[in-house]
């Protein structure tokens, strides 16, 4: 909970006035009201004491019968004008009215509190607003001369109830009298404080106001001369003297928001030190960022340069992943197609074995002929060499006939040439059963030899086409592998292209951070 | 050719037709006037050697009942062999006695006018009447009846 000034000034005022309510009007009437009892209470007293006086004997002699109890009623009929008393009793030793005085009250009083043993009285309140004393009664038995006084006999008591009205009555005279004082003080009080608290708050609300606003950054407010000497001229003073070092201040952010760190504003108190601090670690800071941007900016030259060497690189290994890829892919096409071949190899090779050895059985029965051919020719070279000899002699002959035997000379010519061209058409013949023999030894050797290829042929066509096989499920998962590899560097790629970018932007950042602390101008002029 | 020129001086004029059997022994084309030749054979007799003979008596052959001395004339007349075989026997007869001349192969009958008084030279080759030029090549024409006495006279 706040309070204004004219508030304070207001309940300051008005503290006192209350707190002096309390005993004018609780205080001091209460002992205006326990004085008037006391004196109410003393009389009664006096009361008891002086009629218990006079009526002992009486009641002494009452029991002789020497007094009646109209007797006991006229000793106490002098208290029937006395305003406090509302009743009298008297009773007997045993507690027996006698006699009372009614005149203001309608029933006698009873003698309900006795008085305690060894005790002359009792006073006490009985009801609200009543008092009551209750006095035994003594008499003391006159002796004679010479005698030892007799004791004090008791002999009754007497009750009288007593009004308190009076002493109430004085104590809301009084409470009266103090609540018409106390309102007027306050009154009178709260009027001199609102005067006072409008006097001093006008003063304290202008210069709130001129705070508030140079609070809020206007240090263009136009302040009041200081007029007199007082608290309220000093703090005027000191507002002003605030915002002339806040102008200082302002000029000096206005320099540093020009990049401008060279002065630091001269000052007491703690918001120039903590301005110069805060210069002096911004040049620190500056300093330090200018190194910083320039470092950042020649390592992310660096990290470019490098990045786009690995981006380069990763160019080139996407390339030769891809160009494996497709040798990969090749390969299995190729290698389905080798396995296709080589199971087709293998089927020709199969019938080639087949018909090889076919071939070599008829090669066989082709030499065998030869062999037959041979013998043939052998018998007709023996008839064409007899036939040659044969011409020859014939010829012999014809010449040694002279004349008659030139036609036998020519017979015997023909018949030679004939045998020559015989054995020379058996001798190419020989040759060629020669040479068919050769051939077909040659086939023969071929054929076994194509048959046990043909065989080799078909294992290595199969042992191709499963090698194949294998291949082409090695060059698959190649592939694959291949393909997951490609996909890697894509990623990786992109990754790098990614970070280029980045530090592209990191790189132009320096370079701008370095750019902007460079407007900066440090103590020494330097940026 | 002193005895050519005796022969010549004999029975034969200046020039004669005649018919030549040209046949070739070891790597050497020879001729004999077919006047001399008896029979061509084939060269596949049983030859019997004959124990003490000269060398260049290969043995004696069975011709038509007779036996017949097989003369070689490689041996003889100490001509360069050759590398095939002799197939035919050239029976041969003259100055009263038979041989039989293995060659390897006959070159066929040539008639031919000569002069042996013309020959030209065979050099050293003797037992020839003289080299003759043929058509097919040169021939050395022997000279068979004084072959024959030589092959005979000549000792083992």
């Amino acid at each position: 909970m706040t309070f204004t000034v004219r508030a304070r000034i207001l309940l300051l005022t008005i503290a006192p006035v209350l707190l002096l309510a309390y005993p004018v009007l609780v205080y001091f009437p209460a002992q205006f009201a326990a004085a008037s009892r006391n004196g109410l209470e003393a009389k009664l007293g006096s009361i008891s004491r002086l009629l218990g006086h006079t009526l002992g004997s009486d009641l002494h002699l009452m029991a002789s019968g020497g007094v009646m109890a109209a007797d006991l009623e006229d000793q106490i009929a002098g208290l029937e004008d006395d305003g406090d008393v509302l009743r009298v009793g008297v009773y007997s030793a045993e507690a027996k009215f006698l006699a009372g005085l009614h005149s203001t009250a309608t029933t006698a009083p009873s003698v309900e509190g006795l008085v305690p043993q060894g005790e002359r009285r009792a006073l006490f309140e009985s009801t609200p607003g009543e008092l009551r004393i209750v006095s035994r009664v003594f008499v003391t038995p006159e002796t004679d001369e010479g005698e030892p006084p007799a004791a004090s006999k008791h002999v009754g008591y007497l009750v009288i109830d007593a009004s308190l009205a009076s002493v109430t009555k004085l104590q809301s005279e009084q409470r009266a009298t103090a609540i018409g004082i106390g309102g007027a003080a306050l009154i009178l009080g709260v009027l001199l404080a609102l005067f006072v608290g409008t006097r001093i708050s006008g003063s304290l609300t202008e210069a709130t106001a001129l705070a508030s606003e140079v609070g809020r950054g206007n240090l263009r407010v136009a302040l009041p001369e200081p007029k007199g000497s007082d608290e309220l001229a000093s703090m005027l003073g000191s507002l002003r003297g605030m915002v002339e070092g806040l102008h200082a201040l302002e000029a000096q952010a206005q320099a540093i928001a020009r990049c401008d760190l060279s002065t630091i504003t001269e000052g007491e108190g703690d918001l120039h030190k903590a301005f110069a601090q805060m210069v002096t670690q911004q040049r620190e800071l500056v300093h330090e960022l200018s190194e910083t941007a320039t470092e950042l900016e020649t390592s992310s030259h660096e990290i470019l340069a490098t990045l786009r060497d690995q981006e380069a690189g990763a160019n080139e290994q996407a390339s030769a992943v891809e160009e494996a890829r497709r040798t990969m892919i090749s390969l299995l096409d190729a290698s389905a197609q080798i396995a296709d071949a080589a199971k087709l190899v293998h089927t020709n090779a199969l019938r080639t074995k087949e018909s090889s050895a076919e071939t070599a059985d008829r090669t066989g029965q082709l030499n065998q002929l030869t062999v037959r051919i041979g013998d043939v020719l052998i018998g007709i070279t023996k008839i064409a060499d007899r036939s040659d000899i044969l011409a020859l002699n014939a010829a012999l002959e014809g010449t040694k006939a002279g004349e008659a035997g030139k036609g036998f000379i020519l017979v015997a010519e023909e018949m030679r040439r004939l045998a020559e061209n015989v054995l020379g058409s058996v001798r190419d013949i020989s040759e060629l059963v020669e040479a068919i023999r050769v051939a077909s030894q040659a086939s023969v050797l071929a054929t076994e030899q194509g048959v046990k290829l043909s065989l080799e042929t078909a294992n290595s066509a199969n042992q191709i086409r499963l090698t194949s096989q294998q291949q082409q499920s090695g060059t698959e998962q190649a592939t694959q592998s291949m393909n997951e590899i490609s996909e890697i560097l894509t990623q990786a790629l992109s990754g790098a292209r990614q970070t280029t970018g980045a530090v592209e932007d990191l790189s132009q950042r320096a370079s701008r951070l370095r750019e902007l602390l460079s407007q900066y101008v440090l103590e020494d002029g330097r940026p | 050719m002193s005895e050519a020129g005796a022969l010549e001086d004999e029975s034969s004029p200046a020039e004669v037709a005649g018919s030549l059997l040209v046949f070739r022994a070891g790597g050497t084309t020879l001729g004999i006037e077919t006047s001399f030749v008896e029979r061509l054979v084939a060269d596949d007799l049983p030859r019997t050697a004959v124990p003490g003979a000269p060398a260049h008596i290969l043995g004696v052959i069975n011709h038509r009942g007779a036996a017949i001395a097989v003369l070689d004339l490689l041996t003889f007349l100490a001509l360069p062999p050759a590398d095939d075989p002799t197939r035919r026997l050239v029976v041969v007869r003259a100055a009263g006695m038979g041989a039989a001349i293995p060659v390897q192969a006959i070159g066929g009958i040539e008639r031919v006018e000569f002069d042996f008084a013309r020959l030209e030279d065979a050099g050293a080759l003797d037992h020839t009447r003289g080299l003759l030029d043929l058509e097919s090549g040169p021939v050395y024409v022997l000279d068979l009846p004084q072959l024959l006495q030589a092959a005979a006279a000549r000792p083992s």
